[in-house]
């Protein structure tokens, strides 16, 4: 066994693309695409310029909003920008002397759940058939209250693998307790924190610990795809920003070391750094209430704080299931929202200290731009057409130019991945109603329920 | 580890600061959204080629074929003179003057869609532009131009209006001139979005469709204040309150502030383009007559500088003043007051042709039933066209009323005779070689008197006044003023009422009108129908056809 899973790592380290999404094309073609992608790329900057230029007369009375416009493309082109260098920054973790050396911590899953009977044993499974030493991995679940068949099923789970940790706990206490209980509990020096319906494909697994060879390194988010997105339009599209936020917008933040948030759907965090912190992250409030939300960026949070870096790894895979369901879908989208404004008014107040360059040349600029897109949409569709005479259309152009460049971006690294039209779908529903979510959002963040469950 | 992500760094920020500045640049500079002004001027052109064409013929696949092949070619420049000289040749040329073209029209402003339905129906009429040049020589009488010129001209130099008018120019192979404030579009510091900038009229000179001349330098913007208390007036015409000193400027320092308007807009033009300049417009068409607190010095000062500096001067006609609409050949007396008229933002094409059709010089003999207005200008009183003829009225606050035929001033030797219908009031005056409102020879009719005036620059001098021989019925009679050299004679009927010789030569040529007049206020109306001029060789058969009357 051990044999077996050391020859199938140096067969990974030798060839690190060995991932599901492997490219069929013949070599002449996909380079035919992706000279196609790059000059449609160059083409689409040049559109651009043309537009800002072209729009720069109406705003020559507002060069506020000239500046704010210019700043919002240039801002979304730097994450593309960096998630285009982010390829060099993981090969040079790759290449650490330590991986080379068959760095093998050993590894405890965490999986709080609640009313997942149906779930949790493919998740359990996949854990137990992680390509890992299997002496070296420990599962821990916390069945936090389940009303259903959850104890039922962990229970069957435990006969089928001896060492399986259950905690079952009667009343429920919310994922951030559970958390806390599994972290407590674990041995592992990694611990890997999945939720109920979110696995680790197996084969990938050992890229999401090996990162941690480097000391500096406190935790690797996975990349994560949902299992479902072919179920209908809204999966779908899902399917297209889960893509993006991970592959793009992670992958940009990882350039420099500092993934805001490790998704708490498949993170992997170093024992020793979080073990300390779990009593204060426990009694995180925010406004007099304890934070229900946003567990993860809390998390990644406290690593960044203690001067770690956190990191995402497109070679490390996870399923998991995404909403299928609009209402469900806005509920989640609003608790993220939630999640995102608390963690990152804290964040604000310690990651100038620790990294200055990300703070200004992305994490402030984040937080306006959100904070002020709203408006700007408000403006662009209510206020100019009506009190202006000036069209929306413009502003409609430059957001669908800056997503037909996501889109190119998106096909030049992951051609197969077939749900890029979606994106434009995510665009438009992001530009006439997401973006607006996040008012909803703060005007009930005293409103702690979870949401989707 | 650290290194790498050191330079990872460094490039991210360098590229996008990279990005950063060339969007900025390309902004700031406006180089791109030029371009696009300038494809966006080359689609309108193309489509307006289309519409132009398709408006006046059936498109069939050959004139498909000849549109698209002219699209390509250079457009053709403006037309020659020579080109139709076999055509009839214009006495008078009117100028049509525009300021802006933008989509929600204001009192100095048309729609495109305006500007675009009245160049169609002047091409479609036969209507050609003429270059400055050309004008200029035509004015001095040493150029015939074809019946139908016209001269196109923009105030202000707003960029709307080069927008939106050059590619229909470029599409019927017209051209304009611009007359441009130099203060406004080519300021020391900063940009005015509003107005034309040195590049702009740079490539407009350049196109071959424009001629750039000058509206003034309007180093002070239009309005001044011209008084302690803030009242504004027009820049030229009036002494500026100096707000820091306390005081109007000085005689020295007006004159000196006018010189510098007329000289120095001329040398910056001159200066960008390398062409000369000859002609100006007045801001406002102020050449000092509508002054504030300098009248007489004002008309003096901007003359001096005015005809130091330019061969000709524009102002502007509107349909209540008393100018012949047209600059005639040879005529002028003054080519610092050449003429310019507005087209209303509300007028169709149909309008403007209706409008220039009056407007226009008119052949002997003439002769009209007066049902509709064909050319009469009001500047006086009221006037109407009832159905029976031109029906002349006071209004409440005059004591008369006056009317004159547009487009007759260059009518030499003529018996002008009309019939009468008198509703109330005392006097109605026939006016011939009428110039403007100090020049012409008029026969007045009364009651009691007739009498023959004579008015030269301004001076009025009673040539003769007897008692009225004859009785004419107030229901409808006929009146006739006859001249022929420096001869006149005032007809009641087919007989002369009363005769002069020897008026001053000066008055050799102009129009026709009429006046009436009544000590009271508000009570004068009569109809005037049966219109007929003559020459005066002809003068015989008019009059052995007219009545006698009474004596």
């Amino acid at each position: 066994m051990l044999l077996f899973s050391s020859m199938n790592t140096a067969t990974t380290l030798q060839n690190p693309r060995t991932i599901e999404y492997s490219r069929e094309k013949r070599p002449g073609s996909d380079f035919l695409f992706r000279l196609f992608l790059i000059l449609l790329g160059f083409l689409l900057l040049c559109l651009i310029v043309l537009l800002k230029s072209y729009t720069a007369t109406d705003f020559r009375k507002d060069p506020i909003i000239l500046l704010y416009t210019v700043l919002v493309t240039t801002f979304e082109l730097s994450r593309i920008m960096s998630a285009m260098l982010f390829p060099s920054i993981r090969r040079k973790i790759a290449a650490a002397k330590v991986v080379r050396d068959n760095y093998e911590p050993t590894a405890s899953f965490v999986i709080p759940c609640k009313n997942e009977g149906e779930a949790i044993a493919k998740t359990i499974d996949k854990c137990y058939a992680a390509d890992y030493p299997r002496e070296k991995l420990e599962v821990i679940v916390i069945n936090d209250g389940s009303t259903d068949n959850t104890a039922e099923v962990l229970e069957r789970m435990k006969i089928k693998y001896p060492d399986l940790t259950v905690v079952h706990w009667k009343v429920n206490r919310g994922k951030r307790h559970g958390m806390a209980e599994g972290f407590k509990l674990s041995k592992g020096e990694i611990i890997v924190q999945l939720d109920s319906d979110s696995y680790i494909d197996p084969k990938t697994f050992r890229k999401l610990i090996e990162p941690f060879a480097n000391p500096e390194i406190g935790a690797v988010c996975a990349h994560a795809d949902p299992e479902n997105a072919d179920k209908n339009i809204l999966t779908k599209m899902q399917a297209a920003y889960y893509f993006m936020s991970f592959r793009v917008l992670k992958a940009a933040e990882s350039t420099f070391m500092s993934v805001f948030c490790c998704s708490g759907c498949s993170s992997a965090y170093r024992r020793e750094i979080v073990v300390p912190i779990l009593d204060t992250w426990l009694k995180e409030r925010f406004l007099g209430l304890p934070v229900t939300w946003g567990d993860d960026r809390a998390l990644t949070n406290w690593v960044l704080r203690q001067g770690y870096k956190t990191i995402y790894t497109d070679e490390a895979k996870a399923l998991t299931i995404c909403p299928d369901t609009w209402k469900i879908f806005f509920k989640q989208q609003t608790r993220w929202k939630k999640g995102w404004f608390v963690n990152s008014v804290n964040a604000a107040k310690f990651i100038f200290k620790r990294e200055p360059f990300v703070a200004l040349t992305y994490f402030y600029p984040l937080i306006a731009i959100t904070l002020i897109t709203p408006f700007m949409a408000v403006r662009a569709f209510v206020y100019n057409p009506i009190y202006r005479d000036v069209t929306p259309l413009f502003y409609v152009i430059g957001v669908y130019l800056i997503a037909c460049i996501m889109v190119i971006f998106y096909r030049l690294i992951a051609r197969e991945n077939k749900y890029w039209p979606y994106m434009f779908v995510w665009s438009t529903i992001n530009m006439v109603f997401l973006s607006f979510i996040l008012f909803y959002a703060l005007a009930t963040i005293q409103n702690r329920k979870w949401g989707t469950r | 580890m650290e290194r790498h992500i050191t330079k990872i760094k460094i490039f991210f920020t360098v590229s996008m600061a990279i990005w950063m500045v060339l969007v900025v640049a390309t902004t700031k500079n406006r180089v791109l959204e030029k371009q696009v002004a300038r494809a966006e001027r080359q689609t309108q052109y193309m489509r307006y080629k289309f519409e132009f064409s398709r408006g006046q013929n059936l498109p069939t696949l050959a004139s498909v074929g000849a549109l698209i092949a002219s699209v390509f070619k250079e457009p053709e420049s403006a037309i020659s003179a020579e080109a139709t000289s076999s055509a009839l040749r214009a006495e008078a040329v009117p100028i049509l003057l525009y300021h802006g073209i933008v989509s929600k029209p204001d009192r100095f402003s048309l729609t495109p869609e305006a500007f675009k339905e009245q160049m169609f129906a002047l091409k479609r009429e036969g209507y050609e532009t003429v270059r400055l040049d050309d004008f200029i020589q035509f004015v001095r009488g040493e150029k015939d131009l074809p019946e139908k010129s016209f001269l196109l001209a923009f105030d202000d130099g707003r960029v709307d209006s080069f927008e939106e008018a050059d590619p229909i120019l470029q599409a019927l192979g017209w051209s304009s001139v611009m007359f441009v404030a130099t203060r406004q579009s080519f300021p020391e510091t900063g940009i005015n979005e509003y107005y034309l900038n040195k590049n702009q009229v740079a490539d407009m000179a350049k196109s071959g469709r424009w001629e750039i001349q000058s509206h003034a330098v309007q180093l002070t913007g239009g309005a001044i204040e011209v008084d302690k208390l803030g009242n504004r007036g027009n820049l030229l015409s009036n002494k500026m309150w100096l707000t820091d000193l306390g005081r109007l400027e000085s005689e020295e320092e007006y004159i000196q502030r006018i010189d510098n308007e007329f000289t120095l807009s001329k040398q910056a033009i001159e200066r960008l383009l390398g062409t000369s300049v000859r002609a100006f417009a007045y801001p406002f068409g102020d050449y000092g007559q509508d002054s504030e607190n300098a009248k007489g010095l004002a008309e003096e000062t901007i003359r001096g500088a005015v005809t130091k500096n330019y061969e000709v001067a524009f102002q502007q006609t509107w349909d209540k003043d008393n100018f012949f609409s047209e600059n005639f050949r040879g005529l002028e007396p003054d080519f610092y007051r050449l003429r310019r008229v507005e087209p209303a933002s509300t007028w169709s094409g149909d309008d403007l042709l209706a409008f220039l059709k009056g407007a226009a010089s008119k052949m002997l003999s003439y002769s009209d039933l007066l049902t509709a207005n064909n050319g009469w200008k009001n500047p006086w009183g009221a006037m109407e066209f009832n159905g029976q003829g031109l029906h002349l009225m006071t209004s409440p606050e005059t004591t008369g009323s006056f009317a004159f035929l547009d487009g007759t001033r260059g009518w030499t030797d003529y018996l002008y005779t009309a019939k009468i219908e008198k509703e109330k009031g005392d006097y109605v005056t026939l006016f011939a070689r009428y110039q403007n409102d100090d020049n012409y020879v008029s026969c007045t009719f009364g009651d009691r008197y007739v009498k023959i005036d004579e008015k030269e620059d301004g001076v009025l001098h009673t040539l003769i006044e007897d008692e009225n021989p004859i009785h004419t019925p107030p229901e409808g009679a006929y009146y006739g003023i006859y001249v022929n050299g420096s001869e006149v004679k005032c007809y009641e009927g087919g007989a002369v009422a009363v005769l002069s010789f020897g008026f001053d030569d000066k008055l050799s040529s102009g129009g026709i009108g009429v006046r009436i007049w009544d000590e009271a206020l508000n009570n004068g109306a009569i109809i005037l129908s049966s219109l007929q001029v003559v020459p005066s060789n002809e003068a015989n058969s008019v009059l052995d056809a007219l009545p006698l009357y009474n004596r």
